[in-house]
C-alpha cells in the first residue's frame, strides 16, 4: 500500500509570519516605551526594539514568501543531504495532544497541591504509560510497578538526597 | 592546572566514574532514535547543580561523546540512526552487518569513532590556544560582531530555512530580555508578572525546546516496527592492518570532521555526510558504497566523532556555541558561575584543561564500553517508545522545578516545549534559537557598552580591523542565500 505524501497547507506559514510580526510589534512598542538612562545613549529598550524591527521585517518576509510562493532567503544550503523530508505518513496530532494535556493537568494538580508529588508523579506515569502502551494484564502490571518505582525514585533523589522541598 | 594534571584530576575514582556514567548513559541514548546526546546533557543540567563545576563539565562531556557515538549501533545493527549524525553510517553498516559481518561493522565504527575522537583531540589542544590568545584582543565591538556572526552563520548554515533560522535566533535573543536590565536596573518586558523580574532562566527553556519539544515530536512519529540483525562479537577488534589499510580514509574524515565542528551549526551530521561523499568521490571502489562498504563506514564514523573536538574549540575560546549540545555545555558553565566568552580561556584553565582532557578519556572510555556491551546496549531498544518518553517528560518537569523550587518555571517549560514544537512544525530550526538564547545578553551587554565607548558611534564597528572582518564575513553570509537564490533563478529562466 502507497501511502501519498502530506501536503502542506500555507495556514502554517501565515500563522507564523502573523505571530512573528506581533511578537516584533510588541518589542518595539514596549522597547520603545523604556526610557534610556543618562549613561546609557542606547538604554534597556533600544535592543529589543531593534530586534521586533528584524522580527516584523522578517516576518514580511515568509509572508511574502508564502503568498508569492516565491523562495526568499531558503537558497542558503552549502551543505545538502540533511534536507526536510516531506513526510508521507500522516503524524499522530492526537497523541501527542493528550500527552500534552495530561502534562499540563499534572503540572496543575501539582500547583493547586491538591495530591502530593508522590501521588501526582504516580498517577500520571501510571496513565500516561496505560494511555500509550498495552492495556492487557501484562502492560497494567509493568505500567503499575513502573510507575511506582519511578516516582519513589524521584521522590528519594531529589527530596531525601538532594533536600528540595517537592509540592 | 596543567593539562597532564588535568588528566590526573580526571583519572581519579569519582571523576573518572562521572565520566565513565555519562559516556555510557550518552552512549545508551544516542543508541536509541528519539533521544538525542544533547537532550541527555539538559535533562541532567538540574543533577550538576549538586556537583563541582569539574565534575559536571566532566559528566557532560561524556554525555556528548557517547551521545555521537552511540547511534552507530543501532545504525549498523537496525539501520536505525540513533543519532542524526549516523545516518550515513546505515548505509554501510546495515548491510555489511545483514552480510554476516556485523562484528566487524561494529568494530569499523567504533575504531573510526576514537580515531576521529582523538584527531579532533589533537586539534583541540593544538588550535584553542592560538584561537584564545586572538580573542584576547577582543572588545565590546568584536564581541559583538563576533556574535552577529554566529547567529547569521548558524541560520545559513543549519537545516530549514535561512529567513526563519534568523527568526528563531532573534527570538532567542528575545527570550533574554525580559526582567531587570543588568545596566540600569530598569524592569523591561515583565508586563506585570512578577516572576519574571528574574527573567526566564534558561534551564526550564532548553528543557522545554529541545527535549519537551523533541519528545512530543517522537510521539507524533507513526510507530515502526525495528528488524535487529543477530550479532555476536567476532571481528569487533579490528587489526592493525585495517588501521593501516583505512589510515588515510580516516585522517581525511577526521580532518573533515573537525573543520566541519569548527565552523557554528554545521555539526556532525553535516561533517559525516561531507566525509562520506569524499570518501567516495576518492574511492577506487565506489560502486561499494551503500552495500556494506568498509570505507563508508569509517568516513562517516570518523568525520562525526572529529567534529566533538572540533566544535569544542570555539566554545572554550570564544564562548561560541555551534549548536544545542555547546549551548547546553555553555550553560552548564553559567550555572557554575563560569563566564563563557574570549576571556574564559586565559581566566579558567583548571576547566578549560578538564574539559579536554576527559574529551580525550571519554573516548577511550566509549571504545572499551561499546566493544564490551554494545550488542547488550542494542536490546534496549526493545523498551517501548512510550516508557522513555514518559521517564523523559517526569524528569523535564521535576529538572525544571529543582531549578529554584517554583512551579513557574516548570509552565515556563511547558510553554517553551509548544513553542519547539511549532518552530519545527514551520519549519525553523531550533539551533539558531540555541544560539541566540545563549548569546544575545552577551550581544546586548557588548553593543551597549561599545555604544558607551564610542558615544553613540557605530564608526568603531567598521574603523578597528577585527570587527570590520568579522562584519564583512557576516554581510557575506547574509547575502548569500539570496545571491544564490538570484543565481539560481537565471539559471532557470535561460535554460
Amino acid at each position: 500500500m502507497s501511502m501519498k505524501p502530506v501536503l502542506r497547507t500555507k495556514g502554517p506559514d501565515i500563522a507564523f509570519g502573523i505571530v512573528v510580526m506581533a511578537l516584533g510589534a510588541v518589542s518595539i512598542v514596549e522597547g520603545l516605551s523604556i526610557r534610556p538612562s543618562r549613561f546609557d545613549p542606547l538604554g534597556p529598550g533600544a535592543v529589543p526594539a531593534m530586534i521586533g524591527v528584524a522580527l516584523c521585517i522578517l516576518a514580511g518576509a515568509v509572508l511574502l514568501s508564502t503568498a508569492t510562493s516565491l523562495r526568499i532567503g531558503d537558497g542558503a544550503r552549502l551543505f545538502t543531504g540533511l534536507e526536510d523530508e516531506a513526510g508521507s505518513e500522516p503524524l499522530l496530532w492526537q497523541r501527542a495532544l493528550a500527552v500534552f494535556v495530561t502534562t499540563l493537568a499534572y503540572v496543575a494538580v501539582l500547583e493547586l497541591r491538591l495530591v502530593g508529588y508522590l501521588g501526582a508523579t504516580f498517577a500520571y506515569t501510571a496513565f500516561l504509560l496505560l494511555v500509550l502502551g498495552r492495556r492487557d494484564a501484562r502492560g497494567t502490571a509493568i505500567a503499575l510497578v513502573t510507575a511506582a518505582v519511578t516516582a519513589g525514585l524521584l521522590d528519594t533523589i531529589f527530596r531525601r538526597l538532594l533536600s528540595i522541598d517537592l509540592p | 592546572m596543567s593539562l597532564a594534571e588535568a588528566f590526573i584530576a580526571v583519572l581519579q575514582p569519582l571523576p573518572f566514574w562521572v565520566l565513565s556514567l555519562g559516556v555510557l548513559l550518552g552512549i545508551i541514548v544516542g543508541a536509541l532514535p528519539g533521544m538525542t546526546g544533547g537532550m541527555l546533557m539538559a535533562l541532567a543540567l538540574p543533577f550538576t547543580y549538586y556537583m563541582t563545576d569539574a565534575n559536571a563539565i566532566t559528566l557532560l562531556i561524556g554525555m556528548y561523546v557517547g551521545g555521537i557515538s552511540g547511534g552507530l549501533i543501532t545504525a549498523t545493527l537496525m539501520r536505525i540512526p540513533g543519532e542524526p549524525s549516523s545516518v550515513m553510517t546505515t548505509l554501510d553498516g546495515y548491510p555489511l552487518a545483514r552480510a554476516g559481518q556485523p562484528g566487524r561493522a561494529l568494530g569499523l565504527g567504533i575504531s573510526a569513532s576514537v580515531v576521529g575522537g582523538g584527531l579532533s583531540w589533537i586539534a583541540l589542544v593544538l588550535l584553542s590556544p592560538p584561537l584564545a590568545k586572538l580573542g584576547l584582543q577582543f572588545g565590546p565591538f568584536e564581541n559583538f560582531a563576533l556574535a552577529l556572526l554566529a547567529l547569521v552563520m548558524i541560520s545559513s548554515l543549519s537545516r530549514g530555512s535561512f529567513v526563519r533560522g534568523l527568526i528563531a535566533g532573534l527570538l532567542g535573543m528575545l527570550v533574554g530580555v525580559p526582567g531587570v536590565d543588568e545596566s540600569s536596573g530598569t524592569m523591561r518586558f515583565t508586563f506585570g508578572i512578577d516572576a519574571l523580574a528574574g527573567g526566564f532562566n534558561l534551564l526550564p527553556v532548553i528543557l522545554g525546546i529541545f527535549a519537551l519539544s523533541q519528545v512530543f515530536a517522537d510521539l507524533m512519529a507513526p510507530d515502526k516496527p525495528a528488524m535487529r540483525v543477530a550479532a555476536d562479537r567476532r571481528g569487533i577488534l579490528i587489526s592493525l592492518r585495517d588501521y593501516v589499510d583505512h589510515g588515510w580514509n580516516m585522517l581525511r574524515s577526521g580532518l573533515i570532521g573537525i573543520f566541519m565542528g569548527i565552523m557554528p551549526g554545521v555539526g556532525a551530521s553535516i561533517g559525516s555526510i561531507a566525509a562520506y561523499t569524499t570518501a567516495r568521490n576518492l574511492s577506487k571502489t565506489p560502486e561499494k558504497f551503500g552495500k556494506g562498504s568498509e570505507e563508508g563506514i569509517v568516513a562517516s564514523e570518523t568525520a562525526n566523532n572529529a567534529t566533538s573536538g572540533g566544535t569544542l574549540i570555539p566554545v572554550i575560546t570564544l564562548g561560541l556555541p555551534g549548536g544545542f549540545t555547546d549551548a547546553v555545555l555553555l550553560a552548564a558553565l553559567m550555572i557554575h558561575n563560569l563566564q563563557p566568552g574570549p576571556h574564559f580561556f586565559a581566566n579558567n584553565t583548571r576547566i578549560v584543561h578538564t574539559i579536554m582532557a576527559s574529551h580525550l578519556l571519554a573516548h577511550v572510555v566509549m571504545f572499551a564500553i561499546m566493544v564490551v556491551a554494545s550488542l547488550w546496549i542494542v536490546r534496549l531498544m526493545e523498551i517501548p517508545k512510550q516508557y522513555i518518553a514518559t521517564m523523559v517528560l517526569v524528569l523535564c518537569v521535576i529538572g525544571a522545578f529543582a531549578l529554584n523550587g517554583r512551579l513557574f518555571d516548570v509552565w515556563v517549560m511547558l510553554a517553551f516545549g509548544a513553542v519547539g514544537l511549532a518552530l519545527e512544525y514551520v519549519r525553523a530550526p531550533l539551533a539558531p534559537f540555541a544560539i541566540g538564547l545563549i548569546l544575545g545578553p552577551m550581544a546586548e551587554g557588548q553593543f551597549r557598552s561599545a555604544m558607551m565607548m564610542s558615544e553613540g558611534s557605530l564608526a568603531p564597528l567598521v574603523t578597528r580591523p577585527i570587527s570590520l572582518t568579522l562584519l564583512i564575513a557576516t554581510l557575506a553570509l547574509f547575502a548569500w542565500p539570496f545571491w544564490r537564490e538570484r543565481h539560481l533563478r537565471r539559471a532557470k529562466i535561460t535554460g
